[in-house]
């Protein structure tokens, strides 16, 4: 006997998103199962971020659903930015407090108790190795500690859903790799949706993988299931066969 | 409570920056001490310790405006706004959090400024604390026309308007001049300016007089009271963007 053991975090019916005449993200369909770790790729402009801050209740779609949790992304956005966050592809930190301060701040805005605050704020700095720098203002840090810090001050609320968008964008190999591992330990704590144009990253971190073409998903599943697909034997050889078939 | 958390995070920003304060606490003060100075040799009316510390106060508080708006401005061209729109803070505890930390800055230039009155002439009494109080909704305009700027604008166009709105307040209000020689055209315009009546009621108050008092905080309040409503309205639609 087989037990479906399946829960949908993220389903997006028909998700669409106009700005004037451009579409950036046409007639989506998405479902992503708790515990994924699922990967988005795809060029600059391709909808990515769009998408992102649609399923986080930052901008509203033109057409189609989605839910989050089974809450409806339009209708309980309140509800559903509980159990969320977000890591920005820009570092949105506050420069001018310190590490410490940062995740003090945003475990109080998400409403965690001073007990929990603690706690949670040591575990976030160990794991993400910031205890050198947690008394240090956030503008002095290197761009790879940034991030760190930024996907931390995400994570610290324990969130349901977490949304990953470029979080390695700009970083250098070592800290990019350093990032890795912590982003594959999250998967034991949330389900992730993590936006990326780095091939690389995609293979190495995702259970699954959607490539989205000017707004579309093109295609979707395992990096073998896209490898077979398109009969190739890299992700990178699968995506440019996929663009080209676009084109 | 939510907000005070991010309030906690904007004191931290006034705070660390030392200018702010400088501006804030120590620049009416020096032009409370300079005009007092001109005014013994020129006894203009304007000049006289208890016109000329209650407008020079309220003209401080014209700087919470252009520091509030720049804070906004910059936390909108980061990422940081977009990590806290898409947290459960909502408008209000987003008004909120701005405006808070500001008003340890507006009692620094209260103090600081009745403080120095004392020195130059202002009689000790309990019209001060009155006077205290007067200064309220102009404080609560301040704020809010703040906000209301940095959801708006960019940090360079606040700058830009920031930096007229000072000057414009500096000439129209009534601060360090005479409104009656501007001429009939500009004493209207400086009639429809919440600046010149915040003003005109402190010098009230301060005198102990009781002419007009309440038409004058009036206006000042219906002012603070519109730019809350738009800056609450900015907010609920900068949160919930179509073109983000």
């Amino acid at each position: 006997m087989i037990f479906c053991n399946i829960v949908i975090m993220i389903k997006t019916r028909n998700l669409t998103k106009k700005f004037g005449d451009l579409t950036a993200v046409d007639h989506l369909n998405l479902s992503i199962a708790r515990g994924e770790l699922f990967s988005l790729l795809g060029l600059n402009g391709a909808g990515k971020t769009t998408t992102i801050k649609m399923l986080s209740c930052l901008i509203r779609p033109t057409e189609g659903s989605a839910s989050v949790m089974g809450k409806d992304l339009v209708n309980k956005a309140q509800d559903i930015k509980q159990i969320i966050n977000v890591s920005p592809q820009e570092t949105a930190i506050a420069l001018n407090l310190t590490v410490h301060e940062n995740l003090k701040m945003i475990a109080g805005v998400y409403g965690l108790s001073k007990n929990s605050m603690a706690v949670k704020i040591n575990e976030m700095i160990k794991m993400f190795s910031l205890e050198e720098v947690r008394n240090k203002k956030a503008k002095i840090l290197s761009g790879g500690m940034q991030r760190r810090l930024s996907i931390a001050m995400a994570l610290i609320t324990e969130p349901r859903i977490l949304f990953l968008d470029e979080p390695t964008l700009g970083l250098d190999v070592l800290a990019r790799r350093e990032l890795w591992a912590i982003i594959t330990k999250l998967k034991e704590t949330a389900t992730i949706l993590l936006t990326t144009h780095y091939m690389e990253e995609a293979e190495a971190l995702s259970d699954k993988v959607a490539v989205m073409i000017k707004g579309q998903i093109r295609a979707s599943g395992t990096v073998k299931d896209l490898l077979e697909m398109t009969g190739t034997q890299k992700l990178e050889d699968a995506f440019i066969r996929l663009n080209q078939k676009e084109a | 409570m939510k907000y005070s958390y991010f309030a906690g995070r904007n004191s931290k920003e006034i705070l660390r920056d030392p200018l702010s304060l400088i501006l804030a606490g120590v620049l009416p003060v020096v032009l409370i001490v300079l005009f007092s100075l001109i005014a013994r040799n020129a006894p203009i009316e304007v000049f006289l310790p208890v016109n000329i510390v209650p407008g020079l106060t309220v003209f401080g508080f014209t700087f919470i405006t252009m520091f509030l708006g720049l804070l906004i401005a910059k936390d909108k061209s980061s990422s940081f706004l977009t990590r806290l729109f898409v947290s459960p803070l909502k408008p209000w505890d987003f008004i909120l959090g701005y405006f808070i930390p500001v008003l340890p800055m507006a009692v620094l230039i209260t103090v600081s400024c009745l403080v120095a009155g004392l020195f130059v002439g202002v009689p000790l009494s309990v019209n001060l604390i009155y006077t205290f109080l007067s200064f309220i909704p102009f404080v609560l305009f301040s704020g809010f026309f703040g906000i209301f700027l940095g959801i708006l604008c960019r940090e360079s166009q606040v700058m830009a308007i920031g930096n007229i709105y000072i000057i414009a307040s500096s000439l129209l209000g009534g601060a360090w001049m005479d409104l009656n020689i501007l001429g009939k055209t500009l004493q209207k315009i400086t009639d429809l300016l919440p600046i010149s009546h915040a003003i005109e009621a402190s010098r009230i108050v301060l005198s102990g007089r009781s002419d007009n008092l309440w038409i004058h905080l009036g206006v000042v309040c219906l002012y603070a009271l519109v730019f809350f409503i738009l800056a609450v309205f900015l907010f609920r639609r900068k949160m919930r963007s179509d073109n983000k």
